[in-house]
This record gives structure tokens, C-alpha cells and sequence, in this order.
């Protein structure tokens, strides 16, 4: 009876207009997603070589390894951010590395390029978001109720037709009908990929069909939602006006709201903020060398002024003794500044953690939101892409220091300031050309699938259950639905 | 017959569910939004305080014009409370700074990118996207409704012109979505005033304009919606025709339209602009650099050879000309430095004004572009809001490195006929002041009028499609 009923209603959505439109529809947007996806992945590959080629180009005229007191790194293009792109192009994607702070990262693609943050991208997860979940409540709205208006209804139920399998036929064959276009399409899009020369890792596959199940998934709730509310409405109109202001709260209203609650009740200072107070304290640090300085120099001009024979011998010493106190002074300065810098951001970043576990934790109300989180979890294009894109840079600016410090013997960036009061010794060998291509590559290594999987479960388990709760809720209302 | 039919039209509609559905939803939104906004613009204002006076407390600090560091802070705009455009997207802070391009960076998208995950909800996101949507929820089945119900063939038994009957549709779908619209509007408005956000008598116009150019944008639906269900039979057909129209409208040609723009005209990364102008940099700064050695020796030269009585006296003076061609040979190296960057970045910026015009023109096919780029333009949140900041940024940077390079003067003079050398804090009342100037009203109306154009264009079109299909459309 089921299969019966399957087919029942397979044939009868896949014979409608909503049907052609969909698959229509779905087949030009999810083709152009990949489309554009895989150019903007291309452009980017190239825009990706051309920056880091003209911060190579920055340092090749330099003769020595000392001059390099900053290099810049770059976030490389991920090919799946192209297909969901999630806040990869609100976040830096260059970090400079000083060899001192912690690499804060800047230039967004959107800051860069505003034209594309008006209307922003059109990508995989938008469609799924927005398009294909009106599409699966166009689907399945008058699922029950709109049989009753037609009087199909009592007419099915004139024959022994157990309800279970009814409703249950109902949900597979409007879920399936959903899937077909979406899949055709999905397909194609997937053949475009090696086709315009786009070459996905296995783990990258890994998550393009996990991000396909979270769609799906997805897409079930709005189906189930749209059955359940069905079952529990009298006329479609009214079940239809009801599923569109769920669409609206969910899609619309409840992700933003909650980001908008949390934002007001934990407040993350700006950066701004914390680099005024960083600024503040290297000026008093350098007030403070500057009376050292004082102290010294008057000293000296004191034994002179003292009449006491100052050999060159003891000038040497005296230089050594500067050296030491300009070196070991901008050590405690720059020790002191980096810790307050560490704590202020650490301070902050746990504000900041607060804050997004809270907006997150509100906005799982909505499935939409949901989806989002898993979507852009699978695909690297969460938030936690620029926390790891930071912590990569970070571990480079290490190792980056460290082979500056092989080459120079100090730390990066110089000792500071120098000052002589001894006759400078001229150079003996003239200055050798540097091989840039002896520094350390920087390349952006995304999480492990192990660890994407281990964020990404709690939502699909979320997606899981809102499919289960409006399953069972269609299935109890349609059970006690008045079929006359 | 006008009037009767308005005022039917009108009490079906008000009666209805779905009008206390839409007035709860949109009164919720755009009182919620506005309140927002109002919460947001406050807190960034604090912070654009807090950051400033930070920022002349280091500045008061300072003894010397050269060490001094001037940071511009991007002052919030009331209107960024109603229309967010890009204000979220383009950075807050800009150094000013001879060796540092004009840049504003420290977005607070990229500062904040929590925000950025579902990004924010203005007045203008509800106008387009949950009005729009409504818009079609009231009027899909004004005609094709009323044939299905047979009250269409009802109302035609009696003398009824056609043209009077949609007018009226149209007028009675378009109030019934006014009063939505404009109650809580208006209640925002009274938000507004309550927190006192001193919004200039420029702004209010602006606002006014906003909301005209909103009404716009919504009638074009109301019209679409009367028109599709002039041509279809059943309200479902209607409906659906409406929803994949809507769907391309408001979600799929604006984007795609900049993206193909995109695919078309390729922009040359900044960091190869900014790579190249460091080049240049270095180049005049070693040029400089080896100006200085050679000259300074002749200088020393030059001193060491003068009479030991007239030393003191002819030294200053050599060492004042010394300093005037160093100063002199400082400002062709920089005027040379500043002629690259104007030729590299308007190189730049054309390519990029081509990428957007391109992306404009094919995203205007659909009026839910139009009125974005409309309502953009008239907050005063629009792309123009980050170039119109850096070309006066630059401006400033002109007039500010002037300034400083004089107090510098002045004061090596000073330190050479001061009995002290004890250095004095700097008088930064003195320092020039940077007031970004907004585009005037002619130039926001200027701006939008080619958008408004499109829209009155867009809703002609269709009432004229309502009049013609209605008309020959079979009431059985």
C-alpha cells in the first residue's frame, strides 16, 4: 500500500507546474553556483599568487635579512568556500607577521571589493537556505488539507487505506520529488568541477557529500514542518500563511535576532580599543628609555666633564654597556607590551566566545541557522576559519622568527634602536643578496575531517531531530485529522 | 463605483488573517530593527568617542610634530540605522601617515565576525524581502481569487467598469499594505526621537525619501501581483509564477548580476598596488637618502673650510640652506611618489568603476537592485561612501603633511634660538581637522533618480499589463 501510495503521489507532483518550475529553477541556480563558484575559486587562486608574489617582489631588492622586520602571509582559497562560502570573504585573509605580536588578520574580500558585498554571492547553502526550503513548503503546504478541499481525501479513505501508510507515502513521495531536482542538478555541478580543471581532495569530496546530507536534511525539516502544519489546518490558505511567517522567523528574523541578543548582553570590546591602550603603553615604555638614555649619557658627560682620562678602551666598554642597556630595555618593552597586548585580546577573545555561543545557542531555534552552522562547519567557512587561519599564522611567525634569528643572530625585527659613541667600523664585506626563496612557506592547512566532524555533529544531530519531532507531529495530527 | 469597490477591496483585505499576519510581522521587524539600529549607531558611537579622546590623549602627549601619528576615525551616520549598505563592510579607522597608503581598514564585519554569519536586519532588508513577499501574498489571488470563488462573475452581472474594478484592486491592495508599512514606520521615527539621535535636518529628508522610494519599490509588487493574477486562472498558478519571479528578482539577478560582472572584468589585487608603491617608496627614499650623504658632506665641507671667526654665524645659515633644498628635494621625491599613486590607483579605480557599472546595469534588470542601489544612495551607505572617504582622506593627508612639515620647521628654528632644549607638548588644537562632507541632497537625488526611474518604470509596465489582461480577461 505504501509503494501504491509512493507512486500515487510521486506521479502526481512530478505532472504539476511546481514541479517543472522547480526543477527549472533549481537546475540554473545550483548549476550557476558551481559555476561561478569554480571561477571565483580560479580568480582567487590568482589573486592568491599575484599577492604573494608582490610581497616576495616587496623584499628581493633587499640586501639583508635584518631589513625584513615584517613579511605578510596569505589565506589561500579553499575550494569548497567557493561552493559555501559562510563568512570567508568577511574575514582578513592576509596576517603580517612581525615576529613579536600575535598575526591579527585584515583585508576581506568584501573591505576590498564592497561591489560584492551589496548583494553578495549566490552560493550552494543560499539555495538550500532560501530557495529549495520555500520550494519544499510550496511542495507540501496543502499536502492534507489541500486533498480535503478537493474532496480526494475522503475519497482515498473510502478504501481500506491504513493512515500510517498514507502519510507516510505522502512524506517520501513529496521528499523525493524535492530531491530530484536537486539532485539532477547537484550532479552536474559535480561533473563541472573536474571538468573546468577543479581537482577536489578526497576529504574535500568527504565534505561536499556531507554538506549535500546537511541539505538534505535541511530540507526534510521544511517538508515535515510543512505535512505537520497541513495536518493540523483546515484549508491550505491558512496552512500556507502560517508555514510562510514560520519561513520568515526561521530563515529570516530568528538567526539575525539572536546574533543581534547576544551582541547586547555580552559586549566584545573593539580592537581598535585595545590597540589605543597598546599604543599608550609602548609611549610610556619609551618615555622611560628615554630617561635611561638621559641618565646614561649623563653620566658619561660627567666623568668627562670630571676630567678623567676616558681611554678607548673604556669608550668600547661604554658601548657595550649601551648596547646592553638599549638591548635589554627594549626587551623588558617589548615583553611588557606583548603581554599586555596577549591579555587585553585573550580577555577579549573570551568575550567573544561567550558571545557566539550564546548567539549560536539562540539561533538553533531555527533550523535555517542550523543548517548554516553545519553548512559552513563541513565546508571550512565558519568562524572558526579565522581562529585557525590566526593560530596557523601565529605558529608560522614562530617558525618565521626563528629562521630570521638563524640567519641574523637577533630576534626579528632588529635590536631596536643603536646608538654609537665609539668611531663605527666600516663595513668589511660588502653587502650579499638575499634568496627570499629560503624562507619558510606559509601554507594554510584547514582542519582534519576528524575535527570537522566533531563540530558539525551537534548540528546535523539538531537537523536529525527537528526532521524526527515534525515527523511525528505530522504523523499524530494526520492520525487525529477529522478526514470528512 | 470607484469609491465602493476601494472601499470592498480595502475591507476584505483588513479583515483578512493575512493582514494581521503581515501587520504583526512587519510592525515586529521594522520597530525591532529600527530599535536595533538605534542600539548599534549609540554603541558605535561610544566607541568612535572612546577611540578619539584615546587618541588626543597620545596626541597631547607628544613634544615633537614629526613623531606625531594621526588616525582617522570613521564618525557613525544616523541613517546607517535604517539602510546598514556597506557601512558594515568597509573599515572604520585610516592612519594618516606620509609612507602609508589611504586605506580604511578595521572593518566591523572583520572586526566582529559573529555579525557577519547572518549579517544585520535594516529597514531596507525587510522592505525588500519580507514586504516584497507580502506584497504578493495580498494580491496573487485578487483577480484569479475572486473567478475561482465565482464572485468575480457575480460582481460582472451588475454594471462594473473594468478599468474602475482594478484600479481599485490595485489601490485597495497597495493601502492595505501601506498601513503595515507605515504605522510602525512611523513608531520607529518616534524611537528615533526618544533617544535623541541628532539626526540633521538633511537626514530627515533623506529618511523621507527612503520611505518614498520603499512605497516605490512595494507598489511595483502590488502591481505584478495584480497582473499575474490577471493572466492566470487559478490562484496557485498565479502564485507560483509569482514566487519564481519574486525569487529571481530579489535573490537571484542582483547577484548574478555582479558575479557575471565579476567573471567579465578582472581587478588587479591591492596588495600588487601597494607592493608596487613600496617599490616606489624605497626607490625615493633612497635617492634621498644618498642626496643627504653627499650634500651633507659638502656641508661639513663646506663649514670646516669657513674662517673660524664667521663660523658660527655663516654655519647656520649654510646649515638653514642645507635644510631648505633637503626639505625641497623631500617634497619632489614625495610629490613624485604621490603622482604613482594617483596614476596606479586610478588605474585601479577604473577598472573597479567598470566592474561596478557593469554589475549595476545587469543587476537593474530586476527593481529589487534598483531600490537597494536607491536606498543606499539616499542613507548615504553605498560603495561611494568608501571611495568618497579615502579621496578626502587623501586630501586631508595633503594638507595635513603641509602642516606638519611647517611646525616642524618652525620648531628646529625654535630648538636653535631657545636657551632650553627642554621639549614642549604640541598644541594639538592646532592641528588641522578632517570633516567628511556627505553628498548634499541634489546629489543623493541625482544619484537615485536613474533607480526611481527604473521602479516608476517597472510599476508602469505592470499596471499597464493589469489594464490590458484584466480587460480582455474571460470573468466566467
Amino acid at each position: 500500500m505504501f509503494k501504491l501510495i509512493l507512486y500515487k503521489e510521486l506521479r502526481e507532483i512530478t505532472g504539476t507546474a511546481k514541479f517543472a518550475a522547480t526543477f527549472g529553477i533549481c537546475s540554473i541556480l545550483i548549476i550557476l553556483a558551481f559555476f561561478t563558484g569554480i571561477k571565483n575559486y580560479q580568480s582567487g587562486i590568482e589573486e592568491y599568487k599575484a599577492s604573494q608574489a608582490a610581497e616576495l617582489r616587496k623584499h628581493e631588492k633587499r640586501t639583508k635579512w635584518e631589513e625584513i622586520n615584517n613579511f605578510q602571509v596569505f589565506l589561500k582559497p579553499n575550494p569548497l568556500a567557493s561552493l559555501v562560502m559562510g563568512v570567508s570573504n568577511d574575514t582578513g585573509r592576509s596576517a603580517n607577521i612581525d615576529g613579536r605580536s600575535k598575526p591579527a588578520t585584515y583585508d576581506s574580500i568584501y573591505s576590498q571589493q564592497p561591489v560584492f558585498a551589496v548583494f553578495r554571492y549566490l552560493d550552494l547553502e543560499f539555495v538550500f537556505q532560501i530557495i529549495l526550503s520555500l520550494f519544499a513548503i510550496l511542495f507540501a503546504f496543502d499536502a492534507i488539507n489541500g486533498e480535503k478541499e478537493r474532496g480526494t481525501l475522503r475519497l482515498s479513505f473510502a478504501n481500506s487505506v491504513p493512515k500510517a501508510s498514507y502519510i507516510l507515502g505522502k512524506l517520501a513521495g513529496s521528499f523525493l520529488a524535492l530531491a530530484l531536482p536537486l539532485l539532477v542538478p547537484i550532479l552536474i555541478g559535480v561533473l563541472l568541477l573536474p571538468l573546468m580543471g577543479l581537482t577536489l581532495t578526497g576529504k574535500e569530496w568527504l565534505q561536499l557529500v556531507l554538506f549535500i546530507i546537511s541539505g538534505m536534511l535541511y530540507l526534510g525539516v521544511f517538508l515535515t514542518l510543512s505535512v505537520f502544519i497541513s495536518g493540523l489546518t483546515k484549508r491550505s490558505s491558512s496552512s500556507f500563511l502560517f508555514l510562510l511567517v514560520i519561513w520568515v522567523c526561521s530563515v529570516l528574523i530568528i538567526p539575525k535576532a539572536s546574533v543581534l541578543i547576544a551582541g547586547n548582553m555580552v559586549e566584545v570590546p573593539p580592537t581598535a580599543e585595545i590597540s589605543t591602550k597598546v599604543v599608550q603603553l609602548t609611549r610610556q615604555n619609551n618615555r622611560d628609555m628615554d630617561n635611561k638614555l638621559k641618565d646614561f649619557f649623563k653620566n658619561l658627560e660627567q666623568e668627562r666633564t670630571q676630567g678623567q682620562n676616558i681611554s678607548p678602551e673604556i669608550m668600547e666598554q661604554k658601548q657595550k654597556d649601551l648596547d646592553e642597556l638599549l638591548e635589554k630595555t627594549t626587551e623588558d618593552n617589548n615583553k611588557s607590551v606583548e603581554s599586555l597586548r596577549n591579555r587585553l585580546f585573550e580577555e577579549r577573545r573570551n568575550k567573544q566566545v561567550k558571545q557566539e555561543r550564546l548567539a549560536f545557542g539562540l539561533s538553533r531555534i531555527s533550523p535555517t541557522a542550523v543548517f548554516t552552522l553545519a553548512a559552513t562547519t563541513i565546508c571550512g567557512t565558519s568562524l572558526d576559519l579565522r581562529n585557525h587561519f590566526q593560530e596557523k599564522a601565529s605558529e608560522y611567525s614562530q617558525s618565521f622568527s626563528e629562521f630570521i634569528r638563524s640567519k641574523t643572530g637577533q630576534n626579528m625585527g632588529g635590536r631596536g634602536i643603536k646608538i654609537r659613541i665609539t668611531p663605527m667600523k666600516e663595513e668589511t664585506k660588502p653587502p650579499q643578496g638575499i634568496d627570499l626563496a629560503e624562507i619558510p612557506e606559509f601554507t594554510y592547512q584547514p582542519p582534519e575531517l576528524s575535527a570537522i566532524l566533531y563540530s558539525a555533529v551537534p548540528d546535523l544531530g539538531i537537523l536529525v531531530l527537528f526532521n524526527l519531532v515534525f515527523f511525528c507531529g505530522a504523523f499524530i495530527a494526520f492520525l487525529r485529522y477529522d478526514l470528512r | 463605483m470607484f469609491k465602493t469597490l476601494l472601499e470592498k477591496e480595502l475591507k476584505s483585505i483588513l479583515l483578512s488573517p493575512k493582514f494581521a499576519a503581515v501587520f504583526a510581522v512587519c510592525s515586529i521587524l521594522i520597530i525591532l530593527s529600527i530599535y536595533v539600529g538605534i542600539d548599534e549607531y549609540r554603541t558605535a558611537v561610544d566607541h568612535y568617542d572612546a577611540v578619539n579622546s584615546q587618541l588626543d590623549a597620545q596626541k597631547r602627549e607628544e613634544t615633537n610634530w614629526g613623531a606625531l601619528r594621526e588616525n582617522i576615525v570613521r564618525r557613525p551616520d544616523p541613517m546607517e540605522i535604517f539602510v546598514a549598505g556597506i557601512n558594515n563592510d568597509i573599515g572604520r579607522q585610516c592612519p594618516i601617515h606620509e609612507n602609508i597608503v589611504i586605506k580604511l581598514y578595521g572593518s566591523r564585519y572583520s572586526d566582529q565576525l559573529l555579525f557577519s554569519v547572518f549579517r544585520s536586519m535594516d529597514l531596507m532588508f525587510i522592505v525588500q524581502i519580507v514586504l516584497s513577499l507580502f506584497a504578493i501574498l495580498f494580491t496573487y489571488d485578487a483577480v484569479c481569487g475572486e473567478r475561482e470563488a465565482g464572485t468575480l462573475k457575480l460582481n460582472f452581472s451588475n454594471s462594473v467598469p473594468r478599468t474602475s474594478y482594478i484600479l481599485a484592486k490595485i489601490a485597495g491592495s497597495w493601502l492595505g499594505l501601506v498601513i503595515p508599512l507605515l504605522i510602525p514606520i512611523l513608531l520607529g521615527i518616534a524611537l528615533v526621537l526618544i533617544y535623541r539621535i541628532p539626526v540633521a535636518s538633511e537626514g530627515w529628508w533623506q529618511l523621507f525619501l527612503l520611505i518614498g522610494i520603499s512605497i516605490l519599490y512595494f507598489s511595483f509588487f502590488v502591481c505584478l501581483g495584480v497582473f499575474l493574477s490577471s493572466v492566470t486562472r487559478t490562484p496557485s498558478a498565479s502564485f507560483l509564477y509569482l514566487l519564481v519571479i519574486w525569487i529571481c528578482f530579489v535573490l537571484v539577478i542582483p547577484r548574478a548580476g555582479v558575479m557575471a560582472a565579476g567573471q567579465f572584468i578582472n581587478v588587479q589585487p591591492a596588495a600588487e598596488i601597494i607592493s608596487k608603491l613600496t617599490e616606489k617608496r624605497r626607490q625615493t627614499s633612497e635617492k634621498l637618502n644618498e642626496w643627504y650623504t653627499v650634500n651633507s658632506k659638502k656641508r661639513d665641507a663646506e663649514i670646516e673650510a669657513l674662517d673660524p671667526e664667521v663660523r658660527e654665524k655663516k654655519g647656520t645659515e649654510i646649515h638653514d640652506q642645507f635644510y631648505k633644498d633637503f626639505m625641497e628635494e623631500d617634497t619632489k621625491y614625495t610629490l613624485e611618489v604621490d603622482n604613482y599613486y594617483t596614476s596606479l590607483i586610478e588605474d585601479w579605480r577604473n577598472r573597479k568603476g567598470e566592474l561596478e557599472k557593469l554589475g549595476f546595469m545587469l543587476s537593474r534588470l530586476s527593481p529589487a537592485s534598483a531600490y537597494q542601489l536607491a536606498a543606499m544612495n539616499i542613507a548615504g551607505t553605498g560603495l561611494s561612501l568608501k571611495s568618497d572617504y579615502e579621496d578626502q582622506l587623501h586630501d586631508y593627508k595633503a594638507i595635513y603633511s603641509r602642516f606638519c612639515a611647517q611646525k616642524n620647521e618652525e620648531s628646529r628654528k625654535k630648538r636653535n634660538t631657545a636657551a632650553s632644549n627642554k621639549p614642549e607638548p604640541i598644541d594639538i588644537s592646532e592641528l588641522p581637522v578632517f570633516e567628511f562632507n556627505k553628498p548634499g541632497l541634489t546629489v543623493i537625488i541625482q544619484s537615485s533618480a536613474l533607480d526611481a526611474g527604473i521602479l516608476i518604470f517597472f510599476i508602469f509596465i505592470s499596471i499597464a499589463g493589469a489594464f490590458i489582461s484584466f480587460n480582455r480577461y474571460d470573468v466566467r
